[in-house]
C-alpha cells in the first residue's frame, strides 16, 4: 500500500510536465478545444468519394450543432485544397492501410487546385472561388446544416454546417488518378485549423499539425518525435518507478510514434476501391479502421461513451442523393456553458504556495541569525556587551 | 528474484547475440532528396538479422554524414527502428553507428569455436601460449557499424574514416561503380593487417567472399552481383591491464547497396 504522499508527488509531477512540455492545444477535427474557442472554425471532416462521372467532396464545420440560425459565419474562410501532380506511391501495405498511400516528398506537397468557400450568417453560400480547376460551371455545391456523419456517440443527435462539392472529373487533367487533399480554415488571413487523414490531427500529439502546410509537417513531426524521444528515454532510464510510468504516460499520450513521420493529407487514388483511408465515403467507420493500424483512442472512448453494441453506423440514414448527408437534427437550445470557474482555485494555490514559501525562508533566516547570535566572536559579544 | 532472472536473461541474450554480426539496415538504401529513412539496427548470422531496438545508454555514436555534416540519430529506447534521418539524397550519405563496450564470458570451448568461426586464430594461438585455452573467455565487444546510402552523385566522404576505434573504408564511393570493392581496414585510424574481411548478400546466405587485409590494411572483394552487400570484420585485442575482461573485440560492418553494372 503506497502512502498518499506516494501518490501525490508523481501525480503532481505529471501534471507539471504535461503542462509544461505539452504542446498547445491549438485545434483539428472533433476532439479538440478549438470549438470553446473558435468553434466556427473548428473542422469537423472531410470527405471524397466518386459517384459516376463525379467526384464528392465533403467539408464539414461547427461540432455540436444545436442552436438555430444565424451564426457568425462570415469571417470564416474554408478551403479544400488538392495537390494533383506530387507523386504518390502504393508500395508500402502498412502506409495503404494508415494513410491510404505514401507520399514520398512530403516537401513537395502544394495545392494545385483550390476551392474556397465563404458562407453568410444563415449557412448560404456568400461566396466561392475556384483555382486550377476547369469546367467549374458545372461544380454543384450545397452548404447548410446537416447531421454530423461521424460515426461516435458523442456526435450523434447533433449537427454540422456542410459544403458538399459535386465536382465533374473532367474539372481535373484528364487520367488523374491520385489526389492529395486538404482542408483549412482562416479568419483574417490566419489559419486556425487543419484537417487531412481523418482522426489524425486532432490525436493529442499532433495538435501542431493544425497551423501549418502539409510540406512542413515531417520536418515538424521530427523535431516533435526529438524532444518527446530524449525525454521518455531520460525518464525511463531513471530507476523510480513514477519516472518510468510518467514516460509510460506521455509514450501513449505524447510522444511521435515511428509511423507518424508522414504528412496530414488525404489520399484517394482510383487505382484501388474507395473507403477511408482510400479518401472516405460517408458510411465509413473511420474509428474502428484507424483503430486497426494503431490509433484507438476514439475507439475506446466510443466504447466509454456508447452502448453497446458499438454503433457502427451513423444515428441517421444518409441520403441516396443530392446532398447525400442526412437530414439536420431539430433545432433545440444548446446546453447551458459552465458557470463555474477555476481560477478562484489556482488562486488559493498560489497564495498558498507562496506562504509555504515565506514560511520556509523567514524560519531558515532566524535560524541563521540564532546561530550567528550564538557563534559570533567574543571580543565582538564583549563590544556589544 | 525477478530481477536476477532479468539480469539472467540479459546476459544469455547478450552470450547468443554476441557471436552474431550487428549491421544497419536502413528501410532504403536509395532514398530520395528529403525522404525520411527509418534506421534499424540488426545481429544476426549470414546477413539475416533480428532487430535490435534503441538503446541509447549502450549508444557511444549514432548519427549520419551528409551535405557536409553530422547529425545524430534520434530515436525511441525499446523501439525498432532505432532512429530516423531526413536523407539529403543528393550524394551518398553515411550513417555510422558505435556502441559502448559490453562484457560478455563464454565457456572455453565454446569462446574458442567462434574465435575459429570469424578467423582469430591468432588469439587461440595467443590464449594458448598464455596457458588459457582452458579457462573462460572473459571479454568486452564494441560494435562499429556503418551504412550507405546512395545518393544521386557519388560522395567522396565515403572514402574518409568516420573515426571509429575499427572501421572499414572503402577506396571508392562503392555505390557508384561497379566491382571489385576495395578498402581498407583501420583499427585505431592505422591500417590494419590480416584481417579477415568477409562480404554476404542479402537474401542470399550462399553467396559469401572473404579475403583477407594485406600489410597495408587494404583488400579486394570482386562483388559478383548487383544488391545489397555487408562487408565485415571482426579484430580482438589483450584488453588492459585494469580490465576487468582478458579480451577487447571490435565488429565493424559496412552495409551498401553495389549497383548493376554500367552501360
Amino acid at each position: 500500500m503506497k502512502s498518499p504522499a506516494a501518490r501525490v508527488i508523481p501525480a503532481l509531477t505529471l501534471l507539471v510536465s504535461l503542462l509544461v512540455f505539452a504542446p498547445p492545444a491549438l485545434a483539428s477535427d472533433h476532439a479538440d478545444p478549438l470549438h470553446l474557442t473558435d468553434p466556427y472554425s473548428n473542422i469537423t471532416g472531410l470527405f471524397i468519394f466518386p459517384k459516376g462521372d463525379q467526384y464528392i467532396v465533403i467539408f464539414n464545420v461547427r461540432k455540436s450543432l444545436v442552436g438555430p440560425k444565424p451564426y457568425p459565419l462570415s469571417p470564416y474562410e474554408y478551403v479544400v485544397h488538392m495537390d494533383l501532380t506530387t507523386p504518390v506511391t502504393f508500395n508500402s501495405e502498412e502506409d495503404r492501410k494508415r494513410y491510404g498511400g505514401t507520399v514520398v516528398l512530403p516537401e513537395k506537397i502544394h495545392d494545385d487546385a483550390t476551392i474556397t468557400v465563404r458562407l453568410n450568417d444563415d449557412t448560404t453560400l456568400k461566396g466561392i472561388t475556384y483555382t486550377g480547376l476547369k469546367d467549374t460551371d458545372n461544380i454543384r455545391i450545397y452548404t447548410g446544416v446537416r447531421d454530423d456523419p461521424f460515426i461516435f456517440p458523442r456526435f450523434f443527435n447533433v449537427n454540422v454546417i456542410s459544403m458538399v462539392m459535386s465536382i465533374p472529373k473532367s474539372a481535373f487533367p484528364a487520367g488523374q488518378q491520385d489526389f492529395i487533399l486538404w482542408g483549412t480554415t482562416s479568419k483574417d488571413g490566419k489559419q486556425l485549423d487543419h484537417v487531412g487523414r481523418s482522426v489524425r490531427s486532432q490525436l493529442p500529439r499532433f495538435p501542431i499539425l493544425n497551423t501549418t502546410p502539409p510540406k512542413d509537417h515531417v520536418n515538424l513531426l521530427m523535431k516533435e518525435k526529438k524532444f518527446w524521444d530524449d525525454l521518455c528515454n531520460f525518464l525511463n532510464g531513471n530507476k523510480e518507478w513514477w519516472s518510468q510510468a510518467i514516460a509510460g504516460l506521455l509514450e501513449f499520450t505524447f510522444q511521435i510514434r515511428k509511423y507518424d513521420l508522414a504528412p496530414d493529407v488525404m489520399i484517394y487514388t482510383s487505382r484501388f476501391p474507395p473507403g477511408y483511408p482510400n479518401g472516405r465515403q460517408l458510411a465509413d467507420d473511420v474509428n474502428a479502421i484507424t483503430c486497426t493500424t494503431g490509433d484507438c483512442l476514439l475507439q475506446e472512448l466510443s466504447f466509454i461513451e456508447g452502448n453497446w453494441p458499438r454503433a457502427t453506423t451513423n444515428d441517421k440514414p444518409f441520403l441516396d442523393d443530392w446532398p447525400y448527408l442526412a437530414e439536420p437534427w431539430p433545432d433545440r437550445p444548446p446546453p447551458p456553458p459552465p458557470t463555474r470557474s477555476i481560477l478562484p482555485y489556482i488562486i488559493a494555490i498560489v497564495l498558498i504556495l507562496a506562504f509555504v514559501s515565506w514560511a520556509v525562508i523567514e524560519l531558515f533566516r532566524r535560524f541563521l541569525m540564532w546561530l550567528w547570535w550564538k557563534w559570533r566572536p567574543k571580543t565582538q559579544a564583549a563590544m556589544i556587551a | 528474484m525477478r530481477r536476477l532472472a532479468l539480469a539472467a536473461a540479459l546476459l544469455l541474450a547478450a552470450a547468443d547475440t554476441q557471436a552474431h554480426d550487428f549491421w544497419i539496415e536502413p528501410s532504403t538504401f536509395h532514398p530520395r532528396p528529403g525522404q525520411t529513412v527509418a534506421v534499424g539496427l540488426r545481429v544476426g548470422q549470414n546477413f539475416i538479422g533480428d532487430p535490435v531496438p534503441r538503446y541509447s545508454d549502450g549508444i557511444a555514436a549514432f548519427y549520419v554524414r551528409q551535405n557536409g555534416g553530422d547529425e545524430n540519430i534520434e530515436g525511441a529506447d525499446r523501439i525498432d527502428p532505432a532512429g530516423f534521418l531526413r536523407a539529403d539524397g543528393k550524394a551518398t550519405a553515411i550513417i555510422g553507428y558505435a556502441s559502448i563496450g559490453a562484457y560478455i564470458e563464454l565457456p572455453p570451448d565454446k569462446f574458442e569455436d567462434y574465435l575459429r568461426l570469424y578467423g582469430l586464430d591468432d588469439i587461440i594461438a595467443n590464449r594458448s601460449k598464455r596457458g588459457e585455452r582452458d579457462k573462460p573467455g572473459r571479454e568486452r565487444f564494441f560494435r562499429y557499424a556503418k551504412a550507405l546510402l546512395t545518393g544521386l552523385k557519388p560522395s567522396g566522404a565515403v572514402s574518409k574514416p568516420l573515426g571509429l576505434a575499427y572501421e572499414i573504408v572503402p577506396d571508392e564511393d562503392p555505390t557508384g561503380r561497379p566491382e571489385p570493392f576495395r578498402g581498407h581496414i583501420l583499427y585505431n585510424d592505422k591500417p590494419l593487417a590480416d584481417a579477415l574481411v568477409v562480404a554476404l548478400l542479402h537474401n542470399e546466405p550462399s553467396v559469401k567472399l572473404q579475403t583477407r587485409s594485406d600489410a597495408q590494411g587494404a583488400f579486394s572483394l570482386a562483388l559478383p552481383r548487383t544488391g545489397v552487400w555487408l562487408i565485415k570484420s571482426v579484430h580482438m585485442v589483450r584488453a588492459g591491464f585494469f580490465s576487468s575482461e582478458d579480451w577487447d573485440s571490435l565488429w565493424a560492418s559496412l552495409a551498401f547497396e553495389a549497383p548493376g553494372p554500367q552501360p
